[in-house]
């Protein structure tokens, strides 16, 4: 992955700028924030990124401004940096969502890795994101009665039920269901069902009445 | 029965203490309620008895010759004295007594009375009082103890961060200039202030080890003459890295005539570590960044005195004592024998200590030590 960004925040100017150092030297763009104020205060772009974080700074706690990151909807992966002792900040880190830890004194190559794996886990998240996105604006293009027919398709209903079950005529379904594939780009009736699934929720989805 | 007779019988009884009047050859001739009590004897058993009945050996065998002597050399042991010996009761046990002993010659009885007190009370308590210094002794090498291995693991926390600090930085340094150097374009600048910055991070651990060397090194006898100001200034860096860990600067403020005192400076450092550790926490848990000052000032020619300057909550007026008790803390996670053990410092250096507080908010505790004169 050619654009993966790394968020160092580290109350130790020290290390903080070898962070830094260390990361540009495997091709990764690093950026260092000493308190984790600037950093929330900086925006986001496009690009997959991770944190690596502190657990213990003064001000805000590394556990603390994950919760924060949470409350407001940014979800970069978090590898949190511990030092010895800290097994109470540690336990609050992992409450609050860490993608990882690393103990102080880290294997710098460990460390590597995973900035890497986090990177490429925010990727993903990513990807997923932006088709979930589609999905959602392909389904608000359905009317209720597609829309009816769609989440009975995904239960796995059989043309000839849903006719029944609607009072309409199977060709009637079948003219839907069409309309249904192409509204929604779906190549294939298991595409169909992946592309509901990833977006709907299952307590959302329609259960046989 | 005479008028005077009478009123001796009635005197005799109402006595608190046991009395017993003994002829010139030591036999009984009275004694009081209070001393068949005390002794456990029917009168009948001591009146016409020999007085060394009420006495255990080696008294018993040798009054006859003390009274014997007495009479013949004038020489008193215990009359008109009074003094601390030991009873028999009459079920042997012994039992200390004060006995003082005074000289009659009146209505047909020439002879001694004695005063007894009974000790065993008395002497009980003191005992005990004894066992308890004893106890509190023992009690306050223990908290010393306590409170320096205490002491230690925080000041050890705070050390190994600050030593894992520039360890870290160093690691991911030397990590990046081994890529650097794999790159084929390899950037030289980039790499020689890479390896500069290594030998910084070196350093910045020296002095963490320094500043720990200084502070466990050999300890100094006891009572030796001591720089206030050395003391101070020797602890600040150590004392900095701790302070700035929570955002708070130390600002030392030395008077050059503070002079000295005499003692022992690892202790004198214990107590200003744990004043300036108070201060500090006390401060950052009040959110009042401002600097922590530690200040020494001459008082006159006698005194010198050591001052903490923190913006921390304060101590309330009524508890200006009770800090100072053990055990007693503020702090969600702290042991409260700092400053317990503090004062018992200061106090064995004919010092003592106070706190007060700071008109624009926080306190200011102080060490009053006595300053060697300028000769010394």
């Amino acid at each position: 992955m050619s654009a993966g960004r790394v968020f160092v925040i580290d109350d130790d100017a020290a290390v903080c700028d070898s962070l830094v150092l260390l990361m540009q030297s495997v091709g990764l763009q690093a950026e260092a924030f000493q308190d984790a104020r600037s950093f929330l205060a900086a925006g986001r772009d496009d690009h997959p990124a991770c944190i690596v974080l502190d657990v213990r700074m003064p001000g805000m706690s590394g556990p603390q401004v994950a919760k924060e990151l949470a409350a407001r909807g940014q979800t970069w992966p978090i590898i949190f940096i511990t030092g010895h002792g800290d097994v109470a900040m540690a336990v609050e880190a992992m409450r609050e969502g860490a993608f990882d830890f690393v103990q102080k004194p880290f294997r710098e190559d460990e460390l590597i890795q995973r900035v890497q794996q986090a990177i490429a886990q925010d990727h993903a998240d990513m990807v997923i994101a932006s088709e979930q996105d589609e999905i959602r604006e392909c389904l608000a293009e359905l009317t209720p009665r597609e829309r009816e027919i769609l989440d009975r398709v995904v239960e796995g209903q059989a043309n000839k039920v849903i006719a029944i079950e609607l009072r309409i005529s199977s060709r009637t379904v079948e003219l839907h269901r069409a309309r249904v594939m192409e509204k929604m780009r779906a190549r294939s009736l298991a595409h169909l069902i992946r592309q509901v699934l990833l977006v709907v929720p299952e307590s959302e989805r329609n259960t046989t009445r | 029965m005479s008028q005077s007779r009478a009123r001796y019988a009635a005197l005799l009884e109402a006595a608190v203490d046991s009395i017993v009047l003994i002829d010139r050859r030591g036999m009984i001739r009275d004694v009081n309620a209070v001393t068949l009590r005390l002794f456990g004897y029917r009168r009948e058993e001591l009146v016409g008895h020999n007085v060394s009945i009420l006495m255990p050996d080696p008294y018993h065998s040798e009054h006859d010759q003390y009274l014997a002597r007495y009479l013949r050399e004038g020489e008193p042991r215990v009359i008109g004295i009074g003094r601390e010996v030991v009873g028999k009761k009459k079920d042997g046990q012994v039992f200390p007594i004060d006995l003082a002993v005074g000289e009659i010659e009146d209505h047909g009885i020439s002879g001694f009375v004695g005063f007894i007190r009974d000790l065993t009370e008395r002497k009980a308590i003191e005992a005990q009082l004894q066992r308890r210094e004893q106890e509190a002794a023992l009690h306050r090498d223990k908290l010393a103890h306590a409170g320096r291995l205490g002491m230690l693991a925080e000041l050890a926390t705070g050390i190994a961060h600050e030593i894992n600090q520039p360890l870290s930085a160093i690691s991911s340094y030397a990590q990046a200039c081994r890529r650097l150097l794999a790159a084929p374009q390899g950037d030289a600048r980039l790499i020689e202030e890479t390896l500069e910055k290594i030998n910084q991070q070196a350093e910045r651990a020296g002095k963490v080890v320094q500043g720990i060397r200084r502070l466990v090194r050999q300890q100094a006898p006891v009572n030796v003459s001591v720089d206030i100001n050395a003391v101070l200034r020797e602890i600040e860096p150590l004392l900095a890295i701790n302070a700035q860990r929570l955002g708070l600067q130390l600002r030392l403020e030395l008077d050059p005539d503070a002079g000295s005192t005499n003692g022992d400076a690892v202790q004198l450092q214990q107590v200003v570590v744990n004043l300036v550790h108070n201060g500090v926490d006390a401060s950052h848990a009040a959110g009042r960044h401002e600097d922590i000052v530690i200040s020494s000032e001459a008082l006159g020619e006698d005194w010198v005195q050591i001052q903490v300057l923190d913006r921390g909550a304060g101590v309330p007026a009524e508890l200006a004592e009770q800090v100072y008790e053990p055990f007693f803390t503020s702090k969600p996670d702290g042991i409260g024998l700092g400053l317990s053990i503090s004062r018992t410092i200061v106090e064995a250096h004919g010092g003592e200590m106070r706190c007060q507080a700071r008109p624009d908010g926080g306190s200011c505790f102080s060490v009053l030590l006595p300053r060697l004169g300028s000769a010394t």
